[in-house]
């Protein structure tokens, strides 16, 4: 499957040339690092052999494939379309914009590739072209992947210039996403060290986690089906403003419908224009510093003293004297307490499980609106 | 022509100045041992010579090449060896070299040959094509040290070489030193292991600091100072005395 990429590199190797790189030197660059995204261990509380696996980035581009074919069924039932394409923009940005974070660590900020690359002969820019298209690679097929059978569906229903748009839109918003996840590191790197940063990536790992195992009750609750299904458009709110989902919803819609109005037209003008505007915030205004950070990161690893001090100190101690016997009890307690507060691995298997516990019952009592709720009321007519 | 000639090089990292004027010279064929306490400026001294760290200030030449204006045809010329083993670990050795050689432009088959060949040598063959995420520190160092001489090159920088090898693969490593040297290859030897450093460098350059201390041959700097090992001249030249009396303390809160 890595043939194929590199097969379409080959065939744009006039691009390359032309922009002064090593062509051989790129290739084998990108080859190395798509062998390791493949090899890369997903954080997956299912599959234990996921850290075996040869092949994590295609099958993740398989499962965010079929699950785009299941959702987008909804393209053919739904009457109104400013809703469900503001639903699908709305997935899609979701996903990959967390699946960039949890990821982002190793794709773009990877230190190792300074130990292992920098001694070696390559010129600054094969390699920094290298990184690039990796990373562009990366990132289009997963948008790629989510937003194919959408197209698709949207061709078959609203012809042609729908897919294109829906097509030229969904890049809009991955762009969108790529910059805003940008400056979301930046900010991030500006307040913490390494150390803390990859507990904040941890946590939205959980974060990503538990949406897997329970998002999909979330959206039953959030989404009123019965309005979806039946196209009725609720009046414009201050905050649709605010949220870039619907705004590419609207955007869908005046290609669709023609129906140019201002406030819609507002929506079409946000969706072409705020994704160029924040890639040039972060061209102009934060690359400096970025570059700076991932560059200064290993050299002030060493210089600063990293605050990794035990916060509770007195907490545990009182704790366990207080529940434990003798001096081995103690031990044991504060162990299992530490433990469980600070290891990553044991945090990212069993919180999620926890939440879903927690929100579980919340779930299966209150179910007014959302699919159960129209089910409900559709079998007591 | 000298294998590295270092003139007047200095280099801060912020306000922080971590090498101040440092004078080397080095003919081809030596072994260089360069010692020094930790932060002394070792390893970046090493990293300035192989064109990692491109932001300094004075001149810095190896094989007759300024490592500012060439520093891809200084880095085809040398091969590093890191200390803390920081590979591709998620791929096996045998991908792993075949990459670093296409990266020099060898050949193929070239790599390929060469690659095996090392491996088997370091009695690694029958992991070559398995993933260096279950490899023990030693195992990785094997596999950095072949990948930072594959390529033949004429300068060899090593940065703690030997720490995580087994007894046979230290006295192997020290043999391909030795060999290294009689085939002409410059060696650039960085330590703490004193007792190594003694026998095998031409040449002992003791740093701390940010400035060279110490620049001689082990005769030379014995002759200087009056006492034994290298230990106890590299105590002496670093003002660290101490040790005896903190070793004595030791026990006794043990004792309690």
């Amino acid at each position: 499957m890595i043939n194929f990429y590199l097969k379409i590199l080959i065939l744009l190797s006039p691009i390359f040339l032309r922009l002064g790189v090593n062509f051989e030197q790129l290739l084998a660059i990108v080859e190395v690092k798509l062998k390791m995204d493949n090899r890369r261990a997903r954080f997956n509380q299912w599959n234990k052999k996921q850290s075996e696996s040869n092949s994590t980035f295609f099958l993740t581009l398989g499962l965010y494939f079929l699950m785009a074919c299941a959702f987008s069924a909804f393209i053919y039932f739904s009457a109104s379309i400013i809703a469900i394409y503001s639903l699908i923009f709305a997935m899609m940005m979701f996903m990959l914009a967390m699946t960039l974070i949890t990821d982002f660590s190793a794709v773009i900020l990877d230190s190792n590739d300074n130990a292992v690359l920098l001694p070696r002969p390559i010129d600054d820019r094969t390699l920094l072209i290298a990184r690039i298209t990796h990373i562009l690679i990366y990132l289009l097929s997963m948008m790629l992947a989510l937003a194919i059978p959408f197209m698709v569906v949207t061709m078959f229903k609203y012809g042609v210039l729908a897919a294109i748009s829906f097509l030229i839109i969904s890049l809009l918003s991955l762009i969108l996403i790529v910059f805003l996840t940008n400056i979301f590191y930046l900010v991030l790197m500006q307040f913490t060290s390494e150390e803390r940063l990859r507990n904040v990536i941890n946590t939205f790992q959980i974060i990503l986690t538990f949406t897997f195992m329970g998002g999909y009750r979330l959206v039953g609750r959030l989404v009123n089906f019965d309005a979806l299904m039946n196209g009725i458009d609720s009046k414009v709110q201050w905050w649709y403003f605010l949220v870039p989902p619907i705004w590419m919803g609207n955007s869908m819609n005046i290609i669709i419908k023609h129906e140019f109005d201002a406030t819609k037209f507002l929506f079409l003008f946000l969706t072409l224009t705020v994704p160029f505007m924040v890639v040039f915030l972060v061209n102009n205004v934060f690359s400096g510093v970025f570059n700076q950070k991932i560059a200064g990161m290993d050299i002030a690893k060493r210089q600063e003293k990293i605050p990794n001090k035990v916060a509770k100190k007195g907490l545990i101690e009182t704790l366990s004297g207080i529940f434990t016997g003798t001096s081995m009890e103690r031990g044991a307690f504060e162990f299992v307490w530490k433990i469980t507060s600070r290891d990553r691995k044991f945090k990212l298997r069993i919180y999620p499980s926890l939440a879903y516990l927690l929100i579980y019952p919340i779930f299966m009592i209150g179910t007014a609106g959302g699919v159960m709720g129209v089910l409900y009321n559709k079998s007591s007519i | 022509m000298k294998a590295i000639k270092i003139s007047n090089l200095q280099k801060a990292y912020g306000s922080t100045l971590v090498l101040k004027d440092v004078n080397l010279e080095v003919n081809s064929g030596e072994i260089i041992g360069y010692i020094g306490p930790n932060g002394a400026g070792k390893s970046t001294t090493i990293k300035i010579l192989i064109g990692m760290i491109p932001d300094y200030e004075g001149n810095v030449e190896v094989m007759g090449l300024d490592v500012k204006a060439n520093p891809l045809e200084v880095k085809r010329l040398i091969g590093y060896v890191p200390e803390n083993a920081s590979l591709y670990d998620t791929l096996s050795p045998m991908e792993y070299l075949r990459f670093l050689g296409s990266l020099y432009q060898l050949e193929t088959d070239q790599i390929e040959e060469k690659a095996t060949e090392l491996l088997r040598l370091f009695a690694l063959y029958d992991q070559r094509d398995d993933r260096m995420t279950t490899f023990s520190k030693g195992m990785k160092q094997k596999v950095l040290l072949i990948s930072g001489i594959l390529h033949n090159p004429k300068v060899i920088f090593l940065d703690e070489p030997l720490s995580g090898l087994d007894a046979n693969a230290v006295i192997l490593v020290k043999e391909i030193l030795s060999q290294l040297k009689h085939a002409g290859k410059t060696i650039f030897y960085s330590s703490h292991i004193m007792d190594v450093v003694e026998k095998i460098s031409d040449r002992i350059v003791l740093i701390n600091k940010g400035t060279i201390i110490a620049n001689g041959t082990f005769d030379e700097l014995k002759s200087q100072r009056e006492t034994g090992s290298l230990e106890q001249i590299f105590n002496q030249l670093t003002g660290n005395n101490e040790h005896v009396q903190l070793a004595e303390e030791f026990i006794q809160v043990m004792n309690r």
